[in-house]
């Protein structure tokens, strides 16, 4: 039977497709100031005077272009950050992933797929990576999946620092990788999570005693596959319990939400269509009635939507819809009778 | 105090702390944890003056002064579980494990493939110990009130699941406790020995001898799994994650997951801690659908006839009668997920950031932003509300149906048909299997009975003879315990009865599978009336 394209369907590909048309324009877009205009982090040295006028910039074939992160590794971070002893005001630990290797012209773009927490210690002078526990996790996690290598390094907090800049040296000198600096902020400082991404390169003049270096930052974006899309959806609409009974006795704000069978995920989504089918309805009765003002282009997507189902005889969808549910309802009393003989049978063999 | 002393002291308080709630819990329960013991064995075995640790951990039979006056006393106490709650965390790392080996599958296909899986079969073969689970991993956290809180889930290497000691901690090797010990002091040496120095402008990290001295004999899979997963949980539990296991997962594309191993695998978990689960993740399902994470525990009724018997006799299973059938091996317990707010707000991030990418398409028009922004919206998500005070309203309005949820991928009729032609190939084997498992007890008791014939026959001709001879006034020819005594041949054929577990397990199989499609069948029917309601009107 052809595969009956809905009228949402078809809306949410548009949108789709309008989403990637967006994100390429950025990421244009932010090639183009990091060449123009750095928004760089400087370091403790006081390299800042050489940012304006000293531009070795080495980009180009090598450096990465954009990163795609998986939001397993959102949540592990965030995990981490909430298990930190009280003293320490951040946590680090190592990415995993891939790299598109584009060893020609061009950026490569770095695929993150997983991460494991790594005991730093600092304080205002120092700081220093247990570089046992590192080497150990990464063979742990190389011989549970080989595909995956060392990309890069995360941290929480909001900006980067003189220490972020040692660390990100230190990765750069022991593997023989460009490291990507992720940067989460799990303070909410600014009222939102900020998740950011960074290369970095030197500043100031090259080979002197003085060069610095600069964190760019690197467009990153969430990549889902259809699992975890659904995975996502179904924790987002997580509400607030209202007995809170975690371990600790703290009264906290955690949401959980139970697991729903797939009739009631269903019917959430089509709940959710319905909402905006009537929202689509109310905007075009009023725009008839002249209250709202028209827009053209919103008319022309709306009619483009609309027409985008396809159009069938209504004699041959008859005929099609009926095989389909009839082939479904078969199969259906096949899988109870199945399930009656073996209940049966079972009960018997108890008997023998 | 250097820099990495202080993080080891820092880590070992934070052991410590778990290990006051374990021991907590272990008093409640009345058995004695001994792994504070050996986790202060783990820091003091390389104290060079290297910082203060507790005394308190340091020594392994002090009575830890557990500070309770913070925590609720009904906490405490061990109930039989009734809830499973998974962190979000803890799912998406199931989903990638899921992915991954699915992807190595796939790719490694002809050559690795083959020797992997034969020597996963020669170690589940050798070691005796081994099972053959599949894709799997560990679930880590703790019980609380009835409710298994499970915060992290690691993945399992291979196809073998690792060995338990007798307290639950995995094994690092076959030569259990002994081995274990020095496997936990030898990361632990390496770890705080591990110097680092540093200046100013530079780190230098200077590493100790690299070899980390694990147990030579990894040679099987179990052996392997065990190695790799303790060290991990070592890794885990410097750094102040939860270790102790509470649970086994599996990955079942399609909820193919009813096998003898895994039986057996969960009832070895219940052994080592009676407070575990199992919990199937289906991937397969949660691409088209809604998530599919069932837990199960095993059943009162498979825990006495595991127990009882390894081979589910007659004599075993005629006292369970009326109440085994396959389904009912486990018994399936709810499953919640749980976000902590920190997660909520990241999802917000999320969808706001799906949202800006539309937004600036839609907000050309800036009548829109109050016509739709004002018009009815129902409320589905409560989390973003945090990130979406700052935005536009049309932003929060497409955040709210572009997002994240609902997903509407879920309306994808296609998909549903390889589906359902994917779980009847899978029925008409289950089935097929389920007819030979028949056949073969058949053929048993068939020669059960001619044996137990033959039997019978012979202790008569025994007991004529006797009362020949004994009418003939000689002494009696077979004493009264021959002749009850059962022949050799009989005692082989009733050792060499099939499997009753195996028939369960096929049984159990085949209804999952009814189910599911059952349940595949309310969905489907609605998307197709749906379609044809488009296509109406």
């Amino acid at each position: 039977m052809a595969k009956q394209t809905q009228k949402e369907k078809e809306k949410e590909k548009e949108k789709e497709r309008e989403r990637e048309r967006e994100r390429e324009r950025e990421r244009e877009r932010a090639r183009e100031t990091d060449e123009q205009d750095q928004e760089q982090e400087q370091d403790g040295l006081g390299a800042a005077g050489f940012a304006a006028s000293f531009l070795a910039l080495q980009l180009g074939g090598g450096t990465i272009g954009s990163a795609q992160i998986d939001p397993g590794v959102h949540l592990a971070i965030l995990a981490h950050a909430l298990r930190r002893p009280d003293d320490l005001a951040r946590v680090m630990g190592a990415l995993l992933g891939s790299v598109s290797d584009e060893t020609g012209a061009g950026d490569i773009d770095v695929d993150v797929r997983a991460c494991f927490p790594l005991s730093i210690t600092e304080n205002d002078e120092e700081v220093s990576v247990d570089s046992e526990h590192l080497s150990q996790m990464l063979l742990l996690h190389l011989q549970q999946n080989p595909k995956d290598s060392l990309v890069g390094w995360y941290s929480t907090g909001n900006k980067v620092d003189a220490n972020s800049a040692l660390i990100h040296e230190y990765f750069a000198s022991e593997f023989p990788i460009v490291p990507l600096h992720l940067l989460v902020d799990a303070d909410l400082k600014d009222s939102r999570m900020a998740v950011k991404a960074f290369v970095t390169s030197e500043a100031g003049v090259p080979s002197s005693e003085f060069a610095g270096t600069m964190f760019l930052p690197v467009p990153c974006t969430v990549k889902m596959n259809e699992a975890e899309r659904s995975v996502l959806d179904l924790i987002s609409s997580a509400k607030p319990s209202v007995i809170e009974e975690s371990a600790g006795g703290f009264v906290g704000s955690s949401n959980s939400i139970g697991i729903l069978s797939d009739m009631d995920n269903l019917e959430r989504a089509i709940v959710a269509v319905q909402g905006m089918i009537e929202n689509i309805q109310e905007w075009v009765s009023g725009v008839k009635s002249g209250e709202i003002p028209a827009n053209d282009s919103i008319g022309r997507y709306l009619l483009d939507t609309v027409s985008s189902v396809p159009l069938i005889a209504a004699s041959d969808f008859e005929k099609m819809f009926n095989n389909h549910m009839q082939d479904l309802l078969m199969v259906v009393y096949l899988s109870n009778l199945t399930r009656t003989q073996l209940a049966i049978a079972q009960r018997l063999q108890n008997l023998v | 105090m250097s820099g990495f002393a202080r993080a080891a002291a820092a880590a070992a308080f934070a052991a410590h702390e778990e290990s006051e709630r374990q021991a907590e819990e272990s008093r409640i329960k009345g058995t004695y944890n001994s792994q504070p013991a050996s986790l202060a064995r783990k820091m003091g075995g390389d104290n060079n003056s290297k910082g203060k640790v507790p005394d308190a951990v340091l020594d392994p039979n002090a009575d830890f002064a557990v500070d309770v006056a913070g925590i609720d006393a009904a906490k405490l106490e061990t109930r039989p579980l009734e809830r499973v709650q998974l962190d979000a965390a803890a799912v998406l790392a199931m989903s990638k494990h899921a992915r991954d080996a699915a992807l190595a599958s796939a790719s490694a296909s002809a050559s690795a493939s083959a020797s992997a899986s034969s020597s996963s079969g020669s170690g589940s073969g050798s070691g005796g110990a081994g099972l053959v689970i599949g894709t799997h991993g560990y679930l880590l956290g703790l019980d609380v009130c009835g409710v298994l809180e499970a915060t992290n889930a690691i993945a399992g290497l291979g196809p073998t699941m690792a060995l338990l000691g007798d307290d639950g901690r995995l094994l690092a090797s076959a030569a259990a406790s002994t081995a274990g010990t020095a496997n936990g002091a030898a990361p632990a040496a390496a770890a705080a020995a591990t110097t680092t120095t540093t200046t100013t402008a530079t780190t230098t990290t200077t590493t100790t001898a690299p070899a980390l001295a694990s147990a030579a004999a990894a040679s099987s899979s179990a052996d392997r799994t065990g190695d790799h997963a303790a060290r991990h949980l070592d890794c885990l539990a410097r750094l102040g994650y939860d270790t102790h296991v509470a649970g086994l997962y599996v990955v079942a594309p399609l909820g193919g997951f009813w096998s003898q191993a895994l039986v057996e695998a969960v009832h070895r978990l219940h052994r080592a801690n009676a407070q575990s689960v199992l919990v199937v993740y289906d991937p397969v399902r949660t691409a088209h659908a809604a998530p599919s994470l069932r837990a199960f525990v095993l059943s009162p009724q498979a825990r006495a006839l595991l127990d009882s018997n390894s081979k589910f006799s007659m004599d075993a299973l005629a006292l369970a009668r009326a109440h085994t059938t396959g389904a009912s091996l486990l018994v399936p317990l709810p499953v919640r997920i749980k976000n902590s707010a920190l997660v909520a707000a990241m999802l917000g991030a999320i969808d706001l950031r799906l949202a800006d990418a539309v937004s600036p398409v839609l907000a050309d028009a800036a009548a829109l932003s109050c016509s739709l922004s004002t018009a009815a919206i129902p409320s589905t998500t409560s989390s973003t509300s945090t990130a979406a005070t700052a935005t536009p309203p049309i932003a929060s309005f497409a955040a709210q149906y572009l997002g994240l949820s609902p997903n509407f991928d879920q309306f994808d009729l296609g998909a549903g048909e390889v589906y359902l032609e994917k779980h009847l190939e899978s029925l008409c084997d289950a089935i097929d299997d389920y007819g030979q498992e028949q056949w073969r007890w058949q053929g048993w008791n068939r020669s059960l009975q001619k044996e137990q014939q033959k039997a019978s026959l012979a202790a008569q001709k025994k007991r004529s003879e006797n009362a020949s001879r004994e009418a003939s006034g000689q002494p009696l020819l077979h004493a009264e315990t021959d002749i009850t005594a059962p022949p050799a041949s009989l005692t082989r054929v009733i050792a060499n009865e099939p499997n009753r577990l195996e028939t369960l397990v096929l049984a159990a199989q085949v209804d999952t599978w009814c189910k599911q499609i059952n349940a595949f069948a309310g969905p489907g029917l609605t998307k197709m009336y749906l379609a044809k309601a488009v296509s109406r009107g």
